[in-house]
């Protein structure tokens, strides 16, 4: 193991000991799948959580992924992002096929971020109300009610 | 027969005196303190936990703070009850269930609203999903603090007793009679997520 990488059946993460990153960035859908089926096939055997950030233009995509069985893998939380530009509804395949437990959160992701996972088994909302009238609450450019003087945009 | 305070005395007919004195104890005001005084010691919470601020709620009617020497007794269900604290954040999930739940209490009913999220949304102030208690239901009093002490709410308790003593009304009274309809949850989250 080196200070900046680390290889895992020929995959390369990007490290940073200190604050415990260990991420692999995939270039596009294809790529992702294919970058999941092998980390799955090393011991990487569920995913912790899902989520998107807002880069201003772009999204980044993001699965944690982490294992119970193997000890070595186990203490780490890798990271597995796919950026990709922003437009109204993103497309991105989705990884429950894989890790099954990615479901619920690949969903919350979907009505927070607007990022349709394509392949999705039920790609509805979870938690926001039914008939919330806003689109992708945690995008940056979604409309706040009040004056935002008191909130760090 | 009969008689009155201040040296009134009535006499003639039992019925006809009995409710000349009746109508003498209301208009002096003495079945309306009395009516208070019941309220003022029986001010029983419905116990709708929206947030963390319930912990604290939840602390004050335990042993140590003991907020039933105040007559302040929790309650599962609404409809024995004549007070709401809102227990803190309020999503737009939730605001329909305290606007349903207050709905369900029988008149007269007072709202406290506890801790910076009831007041204005606090630490998730201008969130997609945050309603202030005042846009649900009319609020009597506002208790600051993230969350407030018990002796906070303690002091809630004895703002709204001493309210009551002196005959102020409800502020469900003022603000549905003001209101030209009454807004029900759907009015409620639509104005929230404009
Ligand atoms: S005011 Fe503080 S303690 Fe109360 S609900 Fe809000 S964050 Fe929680």
């Amino acid at each position: 193991m080196t200070a900046a990488s680390r290889v895992i059946t020929g995959i390369t993460f990007t490290t940073d000991e200190a604050k415990g990153i260990f991420e692999v960035e995939a270039s596009d859908g294809a790529h992702l799948l294919d970058l999941a089926t092998r980390l799955k096939a090393a011991g990487f055997d569920h995913c912790l959580s899902v989520t998107a950030e807002d880069l201003g233009d772009r999204l980044a995509v993001l699965w944690h992924i982490s294992s119970y069985i193997n000890r070595e893998l186990s203490n780490m939380n890798a990271q597995i992002k796919l950026i990709v530009s922003k437009s109204d509804n993103v497309e991105v395949p989705t990884l429950t096929g894989i890790w099954e437990s990615a479901n619920f959160l690949e969903r919350e992701t979907y009505e927070m971020f607007g990022v349709v996972f394509k392949g999705h088994p039920d790609m509805r909302r979870l938690l926001l109300p039914d008939d919330f009238a806003g689109k992708w609450p945690m995008r940056k450019d979604f409309p706040l009610k009040k004056t935002p003087w008191r909130v760090q945009k | 027969m009969g008689g009155g305070a201040d040296g009134v005395a009535y006499f003639g007919n039992l019925e006809t005196v009995s409710k000349k004195a009746v109508s003498f104890l209301k208009k002096q005001g003495y079945v309306k303190s009395m009516i208070n005084w019941g309220d003022k010691f029986s001010l029983w919470p419905v116990h709708l936990m929206t947030s963390c601020c319930g912990t604290e709620f939840a602390a004050a009617s335990g042993p140590r703070f003991d907020l039933e020497r105040l007559g302040f007794l929790p309650f599962g269900g609404p409809r024995q009850t004549n007070l709401i604290v809102i227990e803190g954040t309020t999503t737009l999930k939730m605001a329909r269930s305290v606007r349903i739940v207050w709905e369900q209490m029988p008149a007269p009913k007072w709202v406290i609203a506890m801790g910076a999220c009831a007041m204005d949304g606090g630490i998730f102030y201008d969130s997609y999903n945050t309603v202030p208690a005042r846009d649900i239901v009319p609020v009597d009093i506002f208790l600051a603090g993230c969350p407030p002490r018990p002796e906070a709410l303690a002091r809630a308790v004895v703002m709204l007793q001493e309210s009551i003593v002196k005959n102020r009304p409800p502020a469900a009274d003022i603000q549905v009679a003001a209101a030209p309809a009454t807004p029900g949850p759907k009015d409620v989250v639509e104005a929230v997520s404009k």
